[in-house]
């Protein structure tokens, strides 16, 4: 009884490894792109997509933070107050937030671009039908980067 | 009194467990079950609505609204700014963000807040307020938010 047990056991550990063997196996950026092109590049475009478009949604919220700032020091302006009740918002914190909320705009806008460039890439290595090849010593070959700059 | 305190932890864990539950499954998709992918202005507006009634707020108007999906997947994003008025006549911007979700295939609510509001980590400053203030404001924040789900549950739909 004890002895079928742990054949059971070890059988179920067995078949663990092995799934976990093959799952590790296809991600294999040697193989992924080589046996199932299609789910790569479908995963590949997919994910920076759907990265671009929390970009674009980052750099919306953060507009909109300013925005609401800058309500919130006209209304104190309009009706005189220096802090409204509660001792985190008074005007200068509020001003100094509306300067870190503007150089962030700066920032949030060069992710936007750098998430539309990797879109680009991904796009790109899709068309050309990027494989990582199979070479132990060479660099891989995924075409040049840019016109007349070709890797050696 | 080792079973009682081993009864009261069980007790606990299940209402904490079943509160996570209620929030990040039942809650989100709350009154927004009736709206298909194409239909994201009005599950947008009912959301928006229902966040200001549950936030103390009167809503105005939609100050905008934005629609994406990527054109390689099921996923699909709408997020927008909605404009309104505490009782007391101050303009409050609220943020109100739904996601597709493509298992359930339905709307569901993901990040709404009021923008700039007077408890907004957006006016810290490094030496002010201190780690135990900002700890005590992030754990208040958290609990009205709860506090304002249930509310939005509880009351009778705005559409």
């Amino acid at each position: 009884m004890r002895g079928k047990l742990d054949r059971l056991v070890a059988l179920g550990l067995f078949f663990c490894l092995a799934l976990t063997s093959y799952k590790g196996f296809m991600k294999l950026p040697e193989v992924y792109p080589a046996l199932n092109p299609a789910g790569f590049f479908r995963g590949l475009v997919n994910d920076r997509e759907n990265s671009l478009i929390m970009k674009e949604r980052h750099f919306d919220i953060n507009v909109q933070i300013g925005k609401a700032l800058e309500l919130r020091l006209q209304e104190m302006k309009a009706r005189g107050e220096f802090s409204s009740g509660d001792a985190l918002v008074d005007r200068e914190r509020a001003e100094r937030a509306l300067r870190k909320t503007r150089a962030r705009d700066t920032r949030n806008a060069d992710y936007v671009l750098l998430a539309e460039q990797n879109l680009a890439r991904a796009r790109r290595l899709r068309d050309e039908g990027w494989t990582m090849g199979w070479s132990l010593v060479g660099t891989a070959v995924c075409g040049p980067r840019e016109p007349g700059k070709a890797e050696k | 009194m080792k079973k009682l305190l081993l009864a009261i932890l069980t007790v606990s864990a299940l209402a904490v467990g079943a509160f996570a539950f209620w929030n990040g499954y039942v809650y989100p998709p709350y009154g927004l079950h009736e709206y298909s992918k194409d239909q994201f202005a009005p599950a947008w507006e009912t959301a928006a609505k229902g966040f200001c009634a549950s936030s103390g707020l009167a809503f105005v108007r939609q100050d905008f609204i934005t629609f994406r999906k990527p054109d390689s997947g099921d996923e699909a994003y709408v997020w927008g700014v909605a404009r309104a008025l505490t009782p007391d006549g101050r303009e409050r911007l609220a943020w109100i963000y739904l996601e597709w979700s493509t298992k359930r295939r339905l709307w569901t609510r993901s990040y709404t807040l009021v923008l700039a509001d007077d408890d907004d980590e957006v006016y810290y400053t490094p030496t002010y307020p201190g780690q135990f203030q900002r700890a005590l404001i992030a754990l208040s924040k958290i609990m009205k938010e709860n506090a304002r789900h249930v509310r939005e549950y509880l009351a009778p739909p705005t559409h």
